[in-house]
């Protein structure tokens, strides 16, 4: 089962934002991608995710086709820069109004993934209250808590601690055991050392070096 | 899936605090409108006692006597409407939450659930405490009692075209009760459609302030009032002439149809214009 | 300085636009000539030079011709608040005296809703010109004053609590708070004709509505120096002056209460619009 991008390229207001994507990423794997800031890797995410429409190429999952058989994949797990919740919700009852929409977790399983980023299921604040880690924390819950086959996170370390920082890189590490697709964005050369398997460097929306790691 | 999918988002927005708000402002009101009427009409002979149901809220007749209440509600209406769901997309998309519900349902699933939970909640959110108050003015008052606001006899001709001025007069004419029932339930779907336009709005246009979100259905039905008052006609084209019970002004059904028409035409195009927007 | 522009351009076509529309719909007299102060009366519920009552229709009537008033209000309500939503922190860093921000945004406010006023009124009378012939005279054009003073204080008023509200509730609720406030005081008014049906006295009545803010923007239902004829057919013998000092202080009032809250409001807090629920 694999992820598949062909030739994908995406401009906005004349300006190229993504330029002929080639991509065949397999599950059970850690796909990096690094470069400057506005190389286009949270572009890319939103391409592949199908949050964003391109302009030609095409994305394959499972050899369905996105925008054509499905307009979002299936069964995906995102952590986007700026993404948000609601603010005057607790932690758990932002998850679980998630949860509900696909109804495939209940609250044993909502629980399980805060707890498993550090977060307390029972904490009574509210969002709005959060600090940065925390609502990066929950960004992450939430990524997870369904078990998705595709985890796409962007920058999921940001606004972390040390000790934040070491539980995102197991959560990955377990995921990536479950068999789950991950891309990862990130500038910490750390996190593509330890985790990635594969790393792509982007600049001006262009993929322009790959390396595998052993 | 899109249906489970909008009673989900139904029952979410109507345990949000605007809709609970909503909900108490109208029993408020109806509790306040009865209250009114068992001390103004307390003891009263049921040969001079008017129509339970023409003592209720939504009722028009109540102009003839004192419609306080009636009036507060007709200046709040424009806005109220709004309230349950209208925000329902826009705090979404500020907050940037919208980002994770439509990488679970799609764009398509995201928006059309938005507009229809949008309905559905503001439908219920303006039926059910009328319905209510048709039960309570069941219970308090004596439905034999028959006389009308406008003190004409049931024989007279003038009270006749009053009655077949009514919209819904056929059902009037056939049951009162039923009248009152399916016209409260008919109030209650054109505020629902009214409910959509905002969300409508704010799919299609960025908006930074939610309080402009007020404006789609304040615009709406303040100028329908506007034209009713530059007009020189005789046929009224006020919006709560056509949603009010009991109302005996001469009206044309063409202009609810077309008012009602225009509202979910607009509706779909914006829904649709947001569709094809492309959120970075 | 481009969003200054941008505001007036809009309170200009605004005024003109809403002018010329309550111009056609409430500036009816019986004949083919009016005096300017009858149509000044009509602008505030009149019906030809009939005072306004406090039937339904009445009111509502009197509710529809303040909605280009709520609309400025919607306009201007967040000309404050904007500031306190985004970059508060950059914003206010900049501005050690924060009251000092405060009485300059103030002044920029006051002057758009003067200039909106200003527009408004006249755009009522040129819509009305070729229409109608109209009678102009000394107490018609003092009258024309005394409607556009009101308005403008009363509009202010709004607007501000708009904004002050809206930065500790967020602009909807704020907005929604005070629309219902308007509506509760011009709703109360339909009490007057229970009260005239049960034959409370004058006196009770005239207090009744003296104590109402909604009330003193009637000016059919004032009497007095120096209009003289020109609300010869009052209601309610409100006092012009009064109604000024009433309005006047009412301003100040929320003026000293903004300075507070302006002044004294966290920016480390949420941003309201967003944090909103």
């Amino acid at each position: 089962m694999s992820l598949i991008a062909e030739g994908v390229t995406k401009s906005i207001k004349g300006k190229i934002i993504l330029q002929n994507i080639d991509l065949n990423m397999q599950r059970g794997a850690v796909y990096g991608f690094c470069g400057r800031n506005g190389s286009g890797k949270t572009m890319l995410f939103r391409a592949l995710s199908g949050l964003m429409r391109i302009d030609s190429g095409r994305i394959l999952w499972k050899e369905k086709e996105l925008h054509k058989d499905f307009s979002v994949l299936p069964s995906l797990g995102i952590v986007l820069e700026h993404a948000g919740l609601y603010p005057n919700m607790t932690g758990l009852k932002n998850l679980s109004y998630l949860g509900g929409l696909k109804k495939i977790v209940g609250e044993e399983e909502i629980c399980e993934a805060l707890c498993r980023v550090g977060l307390d299921p029972y904490d009574k604040r509210v969002y709005g209250k959060y600090s940065m880690g925390m609502k990066q924390r929950l960004a992450v819950a939430q990524a997870i808590m369904e078990h998705p086959e595709v985890i796409m996170l962007d920058e999921p370390t940001n606004g972390l601690d040390e000790a934040g920082v070491q539980e995102i890189r197991t959560i990955i590490g377990q995921e990536r055991e479950r068999g789950a697709l991950i891309l990862l964005a990130s500038h910490s050369k750390e996190d593509m050392d330890m985790l990635a398997d594969h790393v792509y460097r982007m600049s001006d929306g262009c993929l322009i070096g790959e390396e595998e790691k052993q | 899936m899109l249906r489970k999918l909008i009673l989900y988002q139904t029952q979410c927005l109507l345990k949000q605090r605007e809709a609970a708000v909503t909900f108490l402002l109208l029993i408020w009101f109806i509790i306040g409108n009865y209250l009114g009427n068992v001390i103004a009409f307390r003891g009263m002979d049921i040969t001079q006692m008017y129509y339970p149901m023409k003592l209720m809220t939504l009722s028009y007749n109540r102009v003839n006597y004192n419609a306080d209440v009636t009036t507060l509600f007709i200046m709040l209406y424009p806005i109220l409407v709004t309230l349950p769901a209208g925000f329902s997309y826009v705090k979404e998309q500020q907050t940037r939450t919208e980002v994770y519900l439509v990488a679970r349902l799609g764009k398509k699933n995201y928006m059309r659930s938005r507009l229809w939970s949008a309905f559905f909640a503001t439908a219920l959110v303006f039926t059910v405490p009328f319905l209510l108050e048709i039960i309570l003015y069941l219970v308090s008052f004596p439905m034999e009692a028959q006389n009308d606001f406008s003190h004409l006899g049931m024989y007279e001709p003038e009270y006749a075209l009053k009655v077949h001025r009514y919209l819904g007069s056929a059902l009037y004419l056939e049951s009162p009760l039923f009248y009152v029932a399916v016209m409260v339930l008919f109030f209650g779907a054109v505020s629902g459609i009214l409910g959509m336009l905002p969300v409508a709005v704010s799919q299609a246009v960025p908006v930074r302030f939610r309080m402009f979100l007020f404006l789609p259905d304040y615009l709406l039905l303040n100028a329908t009032s506007y034209l009713q008052v530059m007009r020189k006609g005789s046929v009224t084209c006020n919006w709560y002439d056509y949603l009010l019970l009991f109302q005996d002004e001469p009206k044309n059904i063409w202009y609810l149809v077309t008012g009602i028409g225009i509202v979910v035409v607009l509706t779909a195009v914006l829904s649709f214009a947001g569709g094809k927007k492309e959120t970075w | 300085m481009v969003d200054r522009w941008q505001t007036k351009r809009m309170m200009i076509l605004f005024g003109v636009i809403s002018g010329g529309l309550v111009s056609l719909a409430f500036v009816r007299p019986y004949e083919k000539e009016i005096a300017l102060a009858e149509l000044v009366l009509q602008l505030s519920g009149a019906r030809g030079a009939f005072a306004m009552g406090c039937t339904l229709p009445d009111l509502v009537r009197f509710m529809l011709r303040m909605v280009p008033n709520m609309l400025v209000v919607m306009m201007l309500g967040s000309q404050l608040y904007r500031h306190f939503c985004t970059a508060s922190v950059y914003v206010f860093s900049r501005y050690p005296n924060r009251l000092q921000w405060y009485l300059k945004s103030l002044a920029s406010l006051f002057a758009n809703v003067c200039f909106f006023e200003l527009i408004f009124v006249t755009s009522t009378v040129l819509a009305a010109m070729p229409r109608y012939r109209i009678l102009f005279s000394k107490s018609g054009v003092l009258l024309l004053g005394f409607h556009a003073l009101i308005y403008t204080a009363w509009i202010f008023g709004w607007v501000l609590m708009t904004n002050l509200f809206a930065i500790r509730l967020g602009s909807s609720r704020s907005f929604m708070a005070m629309m219902t406030a308007q509506a509760v005081c011009t709703a109360t008014l339909a009490f007057v004709r229970i009260f005239e049906r049960n034959g409370m006295s004058a006196e009770f009545i005239k207090l009744f509505i003296e104590i109402n803010p909604v009330a003193h923007t009637v000016l059919s239902w004032h009497q007095g120096a120096p209009f003289g004829e020109a609300l010869a057919h009052s209601r309610y013998d409100l006092s012009p002056l009064a109604t000024i000092m009433l309005l006047i202080i009412l301003d100040i009032v929320i003026v000293l209460a903004g300075a507070a809250v302006a002044g004294r409001y966290d920016l480390l807090s949420e941003n309201r619009e967003t944090e909103e629920d």
